[in-house]
């Protein structure tokens, strides 16, 4: 508990859905220091690879004139988070891809994931899977 | 009593037409972009377990219509886990008269069997669709499903950038209301019991 209050980086609220194959994981990081901190990278044994994203809406074409919204994702190098502040990964948003599950995620289940930064902070997470929109 | 119970039913009478109107623009209120009601596009695509789904079949249902892909990990399990919240919402006698339907913009790697294992991960009850890119095509044109391949990395191979609308196709066939992905549960909910009468 003290090693956690007095760490530069922590990460709160992770979650992520059910899933055969494709999961997601999201989180707050925050950045307890005075200089930026960025996640450059996720790992989880329960995955065979794991990308950081982000979802842009982009224009969707239109129906009777009416603005039909559209989703992208594309893949990020780092997710840079403020000095004294906080970095969201959510729905719609920033998020961790894990690709090539080992085994289904069911919900009430948890799997252990590592958050690595640039500064070579490591954060370990145990991260429950929940049956949840956003 | 009577004379003035039949001289008030021939002015409700009279009224009639206005109220009637009334009525009319009080259950067209919708939480979401409200369509001019038309003939909602009809086709035959197969389901998760191998059987055609025709939309006219589904006539005296509500269909809840999302495009998406099993690969997707954001946006498209977000968008399947609010419509079982709107679907838990439902009472049983009305979550019989409603469909949700997932149509896969993503043939080449969502076979039915792929299509009944994500499926059964929000609903059972709910209907995965897929088919040939010719079944497809005219389906993503007539609902105006953008949607667009993007480069991935190894591991994902390729991403699909697509629409994020949910739409609402009343029980006479008629698609009536658009929804956006990120739009609450109970806002949508709303709606589609609006649309069941």
């Amino acid at each position: 508990m003290i090693s956690l209050l007095l760490a530069a980086v922590t990460v709160t609220g992770a979650w992520s859905r059910p899933a055969v194959d494709t999961a997601v994981v999201y989180a707050t990081l925050h950045d307890n220091g005075s200089h930026a901190v960025a996640l450059v990278g996720v790992s989880t044994p329960i995955a065979h690879s794991a990308e950081l994203h982000e979802s842009t809406p982009t224009s969707g074409g239109s129906m009777q004139g009416m603005a039909m919204p559209a989703m992208a994702m594309h893949l990020v190098a780092r997710i840079v988070v403020p000095p004294h502040g906080t970095a969201v990964l959510r729905p719609g948003g920033y998020h961790v891809m894990l690709l090539g599950l080992r085994r289904p995620l069911a919900a009430g289940t948890r799997f252990p994931v590592t958050f690595h930064f640039a500064d070579g902070t490591v954060v370990q997470v145990s991260v429950p899977v929940e049956n949840r929109a956003f | 009593m009577s004379l003035s119970f039949r001289a008030l039913a021939r002015t409700a009478f009279s009224l009639a037409p206005a109220l009637g109107l009334a009525a009319c623009a009080h259950t067209a209120h919708f939480t979401g972009t409200t369509l001019t009601p038309k003939p909602a596009y009809d086709f035959t695509l197969t389901d998760q377990n191998g059987r055609p789904f025709r939309l006219a079949d589904q006539r005296g249902r509500e269909v809840i219509l999302f495009f998406g892909y099993t690969h997707c990990p954001d946006v498209c399990p977000a968008t399947m886990a609010q419509l079982a919240r709107v679907d838990r919402t439902l009472t049983p006698a009305q979550r019989a008269r409603v469909r949700v339907a997932f149509v896969t913009v993503d043939p080449q790697r969502d076979p039915p069997a792929v299509l009944k294992r994500y499926i059964d991960l929000f609903d059972p009850s709910f209907v995965g669709l897929t088919g040939t890119e010719a079944q497809l095509d005219p389906v993503f044109d007539a609902y105006h499903v953008w949607h667009q391949r993007i480069p991935g990395t190894n591991a994902t191979g390729y991403l699909m950038a697509h629409s994020g609308s949910v739409y609402l196709i009343d029980p006479a066939g008629r698609l009536r209301v658009l929804h956006d992905w990120t739009d609450p549960a109970p806002a949508i909910a709303s709606d589609v019991k609006e649309l069941l009468g």
